[in-house]
């Protein structure tokens, strides 16, 4: 197929938001609203097409073309163009690209299709509908980008569309304020985004991922040297911005309080597929990274202190979504962990199984709330496994995949970080980290074993906290959700299997048939992998992979069973429908510690500033010296004082009128003259 | 011809619209406000004209300035910079009269031919080529802005009046002089000619100086730079939403002109000596006016302080000398002039039907007022510098620009974009957002004038936002020609050791 066609990838939900976006602002002050059906149709079109024409433009694994990996690249039209700076605008679809496309408009779609079902009765149907669309064309737009801008202009997009997404129901103040913290924690992360990039400009010349790739394998060790510092700071400036996107420490605070939001949007934007753009982003500038070791062991040291300190968080919480949402920022921390040994590949494998059972708990929460009717707190919950089949089945393969036992997607993925770590080489002065923090991720692994099954335990294995009347008003799961939540469990079930593939040989399948990730982004990070391993060379392998698997496993199994152990009974105590659901005590300073750090270090100062400067500077000083500047003024009778005093300003109107009449008939003598 | 009848023809209609419906009552102002749009319009197709290159040049003497042998021409040409912000000027005119049809009811004579006034003397500053011609034009703004404001401005508007007038003056008053002293000293007020002059190292330095500071001074007062602002928040406060959208969205243009067409070419030793001071200044209006921003309850203020914030970071670009930041200098001009004017209109519009421009009056528009809420969503995500809209690539740039002139310039100046999104999203928040507040009667929803009104600038906003070049071809390549000087000059530090040289 044609490379021309990339554009139509995002303009098909682009397309489906437009029109969605008319029909939502048109019939705003209906009764009813927008005709669902169509809304629904076009809105689950729109991803779906892109989904197929990414399997149709589907890149073969083959090597790299002409020195570059890139298959598909259209340039449309010159972005910037004059005199100081010139960007064309160009879409890539790379194996990287197409890898991330894969199930960012796979999964979408069916998060669409599981929208449709979830939002019915909501009055905004058509307005959450164009939303989610616009979403998906800015993700693309990001995922696709051939240079930094154009994919800031997804970047910043798709953190538009979280901004509208979190604070759907703005109706609730605390919502609204999730949604823009949201966005203003995204701010800080993108100005380092801006940075960073200015840095590799004036390094690399150039902002096209081609080019910087390029000028970094090629460039020697006295010109690598020399441009040192600037390359580790721009690598750190991007990663402060992926730090935003992604949710890592210390810009880590906004992504629980997003869970205000529609739970579709927490399983689409913030599980499956927009807070994974920083991992993406990393590994789409891995050449880079690769020459900023520094810069390296500080993707890996934030992604190891995030972990922790989202697993840990995860235990306290007694909201649904906010446990599964410190799980993500826990398991982005493990993909930023496997980008900061070097192994990117591994990175956005765990990017592509945690889509998968991440999506599938999300959704299978959501149909635990729907049926529930809007109750979130899992204290209020228990014994829902005979009432909500198709939720506790996709709730059961994902946190099977979670967890990492053995089989499931997750197991793998978490496998291939645990050992990609403890064999690992990163730096910090003489000392080699990359064990030290392999521990401290088995830890954590083990951590989110406890508290996935805690989730599981007080939801769906506990005694039945409901009261018999709302035991008999659960609602049933619609089709329309039932069908992903299916597709998604399978998915977490077997999507490990793209890496390792599966044994079929008496079907006549060769055994790497199916485990297409594993070698499929070798023409994009093969390069930079191997610069790395051969700059920081791994440990002998030996048994040591069986050795990890069996010892990532125990501690899976460890884990799970205390978490059933100790919440099996259900909790101590049952509060009332509407009470408070954040942890309170220790759990609550070590969950919202960062929150409370940005508030004293940043907010409160920005304000108090503010008000300083206002009061002092704007009122006080500049205004009592211009006042006593207008009293003087006043005492003097300055002529063009007349003008402002309204009794006479007709008659001013007029010889101003009058005036420039004059001067018109002057001009007109002389010009003709 | 087409340059001067482009001058003349908003004075043309400011007399027309003066005398054609005679009547204060609602009918004779709708007739009057039909065809001052129509004459608008006509107005802003030939800036077209002059933009896509047919504006021709003038130059015909017209009188002895007293005093001096230099005779003053009525000199008219324009160059991409000026052509492109005056099809700024011409085509916020319409936008500003749409703004003005419910503030100014039956008196649409006064309020139009005031407005026509203060575009016809935005339009000769633009294309004048003559010092005192563009000194006479840069005044001549002044007065119909006055005119509005006190007609037609909120409570403290005979306050907000003087703050503006004195002020402006205070910055003008030295330039008229300086302009009269060049003519005396070099016989010429021609921009090349008293340019050649001036550069040509025969006046003494601390003539020069003076002359330098009186222009600046002049400029820093319009923009605002830091700390010549205190006008700017009072003014806007009071100002009626039409006069807002020409005055926020178009004038204070005007001073960063000046210093690209006007300080930077006849002082570029001097400009380049300057640039980090002027570079700190904007810098500090850039994050300063982001902070105080915070501290606002009146939309309008909130609004001034955005502007001193934006505009403070496009001085710093300037100021950078950088071709870069040239370039998005000129695309952040016109996109800070189009998404300014939106929200001049949208919050004019919500203080008609309520008499309230503050923060914590309004709420849940979203779903009182759907077009407003989405409007004044999608101006603000502009004004924010959303990537995709033209103040993103002209802030993009001019961050790069600074980037380039010292990293920590870009580290510091783009403070104001993370504010800028705070500020901004509180805003929204409140108005659009949360509970209506108690006691609050329906507010209806835009006006299809009002729609259309915006629905221009935003769609600029977005053209331009993936078409920059469009404008840093044309107008930025001519501003970062008139730099040029300034960048050839030999920085400060080795022109003060060439005397000591020349000595041995």
């Amino acid at each position: 197929m044609d490379a021309q066609l990339l554009w139509l990838i995002p303009a098909l939900p682009l397309a489906a938001a437009l029109v969605n976006g008319a029909l939502a602002l048109g019939t705003a002050r209906d009764a009813y609203g927008a005709p669902r059906a169509l809304v629904a149709l076009l809105a689950v079109l729109g991803p779906a097409l892109s989904f197929a024409l990414t399997l149709a433009l589907w890149p073969s694994a083959g090597g790299p073309l002409e020195g570059l990996p890139e298959v598909y690249r259209a340039t449309y039209f010159t972005w910037f163009a004059g005199s100081g700076f010139a960007l064309p605008f160009t879409l890539v679809l790379d194996q990287l690209s197409a890898l991330m496309l894969l199930f960012v408009t796979g999964i979408g779609a069916l998060i669409h299709l599981y929208s449709v079902g979830y939002m019915w009765a909501d009055r905004g149907f058509a307005r959450f509908m164009c939303y989610m669309n616009l979403f998906m064309a800015a993700m693309i737009v990001l995922v696709m980008g051939g240079s930094l801008p154009v994919t800031f202009l997804g970047w910043e997009g798709v953190g538009l569309c979280s901004y509208l997404l979190i604070g759907f129901w703005h109706e609730r103040t605390a919502y609204a304020d999730a949604a823009r913290k949201a966005f203003v924690y995204n701010r800080v992360g993108d100005l380092g985004f801006l940075l960073g990039a200015f840095a590799l400009l004036s390094v690399a010349g150039s902002l096209d991922y081609a080019a910087i790739s390029q000028w970094c394998r090629s460039a020697d060790a006295a010109r690598l040297a020399e441009a040192g510092p600037l390359l580790s700071l721009a690598a750190l400036a991007i990663f402060l911005g992926c730090c935003g996107k992604s949710a890592q420490i210390p810009l880590a605070a906004w992504l629980p309080d997003a869970m205000a939001g529609p739970t579709p949007v927490s399983a689409l934007i913030h599980a499956a597929t927009m807070v994974t753009a920083g991992v993406f982003l990393v590994a789409r500038l891995a050449d880079l990274y690769v020459v900023a070791p520094q810069a390296l062991t500080v993707v890996l040291l934030v992604g190891c202190a995030t972990a922790l300190w989202g697993a840990i968080a995860g235990l306290v919480q007694h909201d649904i979504k906010k446990a599964l949402a410190y799980s993500t920022v826990s398991q982005l921390g493990f993909m930023f962990m496997a980008a900061g040994s070097g192994a990117f590949s591994v990175a956005l494998f765990h990017v592509f199984t945690h889509a998968f059972f991440k999506a599938a708990l999300f959704l299978a929460a959501g149909a635990v709330i729907h049926g529930l009717h809007h109750e979130q707190d899992m204290r209020r919950m228990g014994g829902l496994r005979p009432h909500l089949p198709i939720a506790y089945l996709a709730a059961f393969y994902g946190w099977w995949a979670i967890v990492g036992l053995p089989f499931a997607a997750g197991f793998f993925s978490k496998d291939l970080i645990l050992e990609h770590l403890w064999l690992g080489h990163n730096e910090l002065g003489a000392l080699n980290i990359a064990p030290l923090v392999a521990g401290v991720a088995l830890l954590t692994a083990g951590l989110t074993a406890v508290y996935m099954t805690r989730v599981m335990t007080l939801v769906f294995w506990s005694p039945c906290r409901l009261d018999a009347e709302a035991r008999a008003h659960i609602a049933p799961t619609p089709l329309t959700m039932s069908v992903p939540l299916l597709i998604l469990a399978l998915g977490s079930l077997v999507a490990g299997f793209a890496w390792v593939g599966l044994p079929l040989d008496a079907l006549g399948i060769p055994p790497d048939a199916l485990a297409f990730i594993k070698h499929y982004l070798a023409p994009v990070l093969a390069a930079p992998e191997q610069r790395w391993l051969a700059a920081h060379p791994h440990g002998e392998l030996g048994n040591l992979p069986w050795a990890i698997a069996g010892v990532g496993t125990l501690v899976a199994a460890l884990g799970a069973l205390i978490g059933y152990a100790v919440w099996r009974q259900g909790p101590a105590q049952v509060p009332s429908a509407g009470s408070e659901t954040a942890p309170s005590g220790w759990g609550g300073h070590w969950t919202f510690a960062w929150d409370r750090l940005a508030e004293w270090l940043i907010v409160k100062p920005v304000f108090a500033l503010g008000y300083a400067l206002y009061w002092v500077i704007e009122l006080a000083i500049l205004g009592i010296s211009g006042w006593l500047a207008m009293q003087a003024a006043r005492a003097l009778g300055a002529g063009y004082l007349a003008v402002v005093q309204r009794a006479r300003l007709r008659a001013n109107l007029l010889c101003a009128v009058l005036g420039g009449a004059a001067f018109l008939a002057v001009v007109i003598v002389f010009v003709v003259r | 011809m087409l340059l001067l009848a482009l001058v003349l023809a908003p004075l043309a209609a400011a007399l027309i619209v003066a005398f054609a419906h005679g009547g204060d009552d609602e009918r004779a102002g709708a007739a009057t406000w039909r065809l001052a749009l129509l004459l608008a319009l006509l107005i802003a197709g030939g800036s077209l004209a002059v933009l896509l290159g047919h504006g021709g040049t003038l130059a015909v003497p017209w009188w002895r300035i007293p005093g001096t042998n230099a005779i003053i021409h009525l000199r008219l040409a324009s160059d991409g910079l000026s052509a492109w912000l005056a099809a700024l000027v011409a085509w916020l005119m319409p936008v500003a009269l749409l703004a003005a049809r419910g503030e100014a009811g039956g008196r649409m004579r006064e309020y139009a031919a005031a407005l026509f006034a203060a575009e016809a003397a935005m339009l000769g500053a633009l294309f004048a080529r003559d010092l005192a011609l563009f000194a006479f034009c840069y005044e001549a703004m002044l007065i119909p802005v006055v005119v509005v404001l006190a007609l037609f401005g909120g409570y403290e508007r005979r306050s907000a009046a003087l703050w503006f007038v004195l002020m402006t003056m205070l910055g003008s008053v030295p330039m008229l002089i300086a302009v009269w002293a060049i003519a005396a000293e070099t016989g010429t007020t021609a921009f090349n000619e008293a340019a050649a002059a001036l550069r040509a190292g025969k006046l003494d330095a601390a003539t020069l100086e003076w002359w330098f500071w009186a222009f600046a001074l002049a400029f820093a007062v319009k923009i605002p730079l830091v700390p010549l602002h205190a006008w700017q928040a009072r003014t806007y406060a009071e100002l009626p939403a039409g006069a807002g959208v020409l005055v926020a969205g178009a004038m204070a243009k005007l001073g960063l002109y000046g210093f690209l067409a006007i300080v930077l070419p006849l002082f570029p030793a001097l400009s380049r000596e300057q640039a980090p001071l002027f570079l700190l200044l904007g810098t500090l209006g850039a994050v300063g006016g982001a902070v105080v921003a915070f501290a606002q309850e009146d939309a309008k203020r909130l609004i001034a302080y955005a502007s001193l914030s934006h505009l403070g970071l496009t001085a710093a670009g300037v100021f950078s000398l950088q071709a870069a930041a040239i370039d998005g200098a000129t695309v952040q001009m016109i996109a800070h002039g189009l998404s300014t004017a939106a929200l001049f209109v949208l919050v004019g519009a919500l203080e008609q039907r309520t008499q309230s421009p503050y923060l914590d009056d309004h709420g849940a528009l979203a779903r009182r007022a759907p077009w407003f809420a989405t409007l004044l969503v999608l101006s603000v995500l502009a004004t924010a510098a959303l990537p995709g809209t033209a103040n993103f690539a002209g802030e993009f740039l001019l961050l790069m620009g600074l980037w380039q002139r010292d990293p920590w310039w870009a580290a510091i100046a783009g403070l104001s974009v993370v504010l800028g999104a705070g500020y901004l999203l509180i805003l929204v928040q409140k108005w659009c957002f949360g509970e209506a507040p108690e006691g609050r009667a329906e507010v209806s929803d835009l006006l299809p004038r009002e729609v259309l009104a915006v629905v221009p600038l935003l769609l600029g906003a977005l053209w331009f936002g993936f078409q920059p070049g469009l404008i840093a071809r044309h107008a930025g390549a001519d501003a970062n020609a008139l730099c040029e000087p300034a960048r050839a000059t030999q920085p400060a530090a080795s022109a003060t050791t060439s005397p000591s040289e020349e000595r041995r």
